[in-house]
């Protein structure tokens, strides 16, 4: 009995040591998906992304929508990424032969994120919660971003996604032998000598086009009688417009539209089917028709400038302020001063195709505050004399197909002439 | 014969284990990088003068997780964060450097300053001039605005004009900074509960946008912004008091004063006299003479080279 009892234990022990030992063998340990880990995998990615970056020896071409709804259009960034971290930045939105440097980097955060780290003056004029030119509201500004999740990358071309707003950019080399300056001067020029305003006609669809900075809303009635809006943002390019997405109107599709400066008419790719036809606007309906016309000191004549120079004077010994805007919109003047903003409402009498005059009909508590404290009182003179008074103007222009200066001169007075410019600038 | 078994199955249990062990080679690399980046002059300075003097990480550039997402902001610019650093270095470390000692400043100073260039507005249109978080950061927005060739110092003015961001630099850095290190001294050693009760029915929630600070010496605060809750309303207090003159304090007490109704200014100085003995009990600081050692150094600023390091 005793010695069965013995085996009996020595079999449990047994027992015991071989299931102990087996479960002691197996580890937990599956077989790695990849071969190295994702941080050391995450290091090679954005060192590849870096030299691909860098490789494009004239730098890239960046199709740049910045608002998430492309709502101000595109713009054509050229990007080259130095080896010294520096990227060299230009835009067809500025002087074409300008560049500015600033420090990038390339770093992980939730996939390989390019970020321009540094203040550059054109890329974050896009990203800037106070646009230099008023464009957008203050806190939005354009709404750009200034880091980008690379999704796509190769020589040939780059897909990024904006952090914040997700748009999508396309960058492409640019090949060696492009000029850079020339290269946004003919976009500029493009630009400029295409008509300000169009009709499209599509198939048997005829729609009306109106342009907001580089975005085209398109009204018109399809095939069932209902009317539609649509919005098309597009970017400039040497020889016409490329649009963000593809157009559907009717029956027809578009996603290029080229210009033939001959007739002013676009001509969208494939079979052609699309047109756009240049409308000749009287200039006193296309300034007052809804786009921001710029004031600035340096285009009054020397009748003006003395006005200007006493409310800025005034302006800033009194309340330490600069207007940094002052446009005309329709028949509203919108201006900022300092961190106020404020308006003052005209009313217009056009006469025929080129004279209109403008008379001081109103304004806001800010605009009442500026006009009595002195200041604008003097900076409208110019304009509208002492505002009930009201001024009379023969307008003339720098292209009377696009214009994008119109000037006023004063009909009972000729030395007082007003440049209003379509690209926003700063008065002073 | 027992012992036998057991000493064999042993043996056999322990050549079982250790054969089981299965050993896997560490990366000898590690994940982080370990070489030193490349750095500029500017790099470098702020290494000798933030890093290694008082252990902070001072960003120009743009972090994305230094920074809140929810503003759309730009960086700042490199002039003007050079110009930037060696005036806080000059107006703010070196002050506490100077008043409270090298370990006071090595120790509650905050690990990580980020610089950004634009403001940060709010929904309701205000403007946020700086953050400090859990003691460990203080964030500077709008340095963009910065005019390095003539940096205004306004010490005796307490209304500051809004609508000129780019002149007074004690309002919108300074005076910014002071209140962010008042919070993270807070974090550390809790003030008197009294100091709650005094405005406790005035304190104006998101609503002190609407308060100017003109009129908020009337109401028994030192600020708009001091009567949005009692936490801000201590550190204004603080703030304001060490980095404007007596006479501006003087002002602002006599501005609480609304004819026959002295009950502004009795608040005002009923948390003040807490403010003060909090700093003076709790962190040995007597707060008038750390605003002599501050207005001193305010002074200097007009001498430094804000464009060249050194």
């Amino acid at each position: 009995m005793k010695i069965f009892s013995v085996n009996i234990r020595i079999i449990n022990l047994l027992l015991v040591s071989v299931i102990m030992s087996v479960f002691g063998a197996c580890t937990p340990e599956v077989d790695n998906v990849f071969e190295d880990s994702s941080a050391n995998r995450m290091t090679k990615a954005l060192q590849v992304d870096k030299e691909i970056l860098q490789s494009a020896t004239n730098g890239w071409l960046m199709k740049y929508y910045p608002a998430s709804d492309q709502r101000y259009g595109g713009y054509n960034m050229l990007v080259k990424f130095g080896t010294d971290g520096k990227a060299t930045v230009a835009c067809d939105n500025f002087d074409a032969s300008k560049t500015s440097i600033s420090n990038y980097s390339l770093v992980q955060s939730a996939g390989p994120v390019l970020s321009f780290n540094e203040y550059n003056e054109i890329m974050h004029y896009f990203s800037d919660p106070v646009n230099p030119d008023g464009i957008g509201i203050t806190s939005e500004g354009m709404l750009g971003d200034l880091e980008f999740t690379l999704r796509e990358v190769s020589n040939q071309k780059i897909v990024m996604y904006g952090k914040k707003t997700n748009s999508r950019i396309e960058m492409t080399p640019l090949s060696s032998d492009i000029n850079w300056t020339n290269y946004l001067k003919s976009i500029q020029t493009a630009e400029y000598n295409m008509v300000g305003m169009y009709s499209c006609v599509a198939g048997n669809i005829t729609a009306k086009v109106k342009m907001s900075y580089r975005s085209m809303t398109m009204n018109y009635i399809d095939d069932k009688g209902n009317n539609i809006s649509k919005n098309i943002p597009y970017l400039v390019t040497p020889t016409g417009y490329e649009l963000y997405d593809t157009l559907s109107i009717g029956n027809v599709k578009v996603k290029a539209l080229t210009y033939n400066a001959g007739n002013h008419e676009f001509v969208s790719d494939g079979t052609g089917e699309a047109k756009l036809y240049g409308i000749i606007t009287p200039l006193n309906q296309l300034l007052t028709g809804g786009f921001n016309w710029y004031f600035s000191y340096d285009n009054l004549s020397s009748f003006g400038q003395p006005y200007w120079d006493k409310a800025a004077n005034d302006l800033y010994t009194k309340e330490g302020e600069v207007l940094s805007y002052m446009y005309l919109n329709a028949n509203i003047i919108y201006f900022k001063s300092g961190n106020s903003v404020g308006i003052y409402a005209m009313t217009l009498s056009p006469q025929g195709d080129n004279n209109i005059g403008f008379k001081l009909s109103g304004y806001d508590g800010n605009g009442q505050y500026y006009y009595n404290g002195g200041y604008f009182q003097y900076f409208l003179y110019p304009f509208c004399n002492t505002g009930v008074t009201g001024r009379s103007f023969t307008l003339s222009c720098d292209n009377i197909e696009n214009p994008t200066v119109i000037i006023l001169t004063d009909v009972s007075n000729s030395n007082n002439i007003i440049k209003l410019t379509k690209k926003p600038s700063a008065p002073y | 014969m027992i012992m036998k078994y057991i000493k064999f199955i042993l043996i056999i249990a322990a050549t079982l284990l250790i054969g089981s062990c299965s050993s896997e080679k560490l990366d000898s690399n590690s994940i982080f990088p370990t070489e030193s980046p490349e750095r500029n002059a500017f790099d470098t300075w702020l290494l000798n003068n933030y890093t290694a003097s008082y252990n902070i990480a001072f960003n120009y550039l743009y972090k994305d997780n230094d920074t809140d997402q929810s503003y759309n902001v730009i960086p700042a610019e490199k002039d003007k964060s050079i110009a930037l650093a060696i005036m806080i270095k000059h107006v703010w470390l070196e002050a506490y450097l100077e008043y409270c000692g090298v370990n006071f400043i090595k120790t509650y100073s905050p690990r990580v300053m980020q610089l950004i260039g634009s403001a940060a507005y709010n929904t309701n249109g205000s403007m946020v001039m700086g953050t400090a978080e859990g003691g460990l950061k203080v964030m500077l927005y709008n340095v963009n605005a910065i005019d390095i060739d003539n940096p205004y110092i306004d010490v005796d003015n307490p209304y500051v004009d809004k609508t000129n961001p780019t002149k007074d630099l004690n309002y919108y850095f300074f005076h910014t900074m002071h209140h962010e290190f008042g919070h993270i001294l807070n974090q550390k050693k809790n003030y008197s509960t009294d100091f709650n009760l005094v405005s406790a029915a005035k304190y104006k929630s998101t609503d002190w946008i609407n308060l100017n600070d003109a009129n908020a010496p009337k109401l028994g605060f030192v600020s708009g912004y001091a009567s949005s809750e009692a936490s801000e309303d201590f550190v204004e207090i603080y703030s304001i008091y060490i980095t404007h003159t007596e006479a501006c304090w003087q002002k602002i007490l006599s501005d609480a004063v609304n004819g026959t109704d002295t009950s502004g200014r009795d608040a005002i100085i009923a948390k003040f006299n807490i403010v003060k003995n909090y700093f003076k009990i709790s962190w040995n600081i007597d707060i008038t003479e750390l605003r002599d050692v501050i207005l001193k150094r305010f002074g200097e600023v007009k001498t430094l080279d804000l464009r060249n390091l050194k």
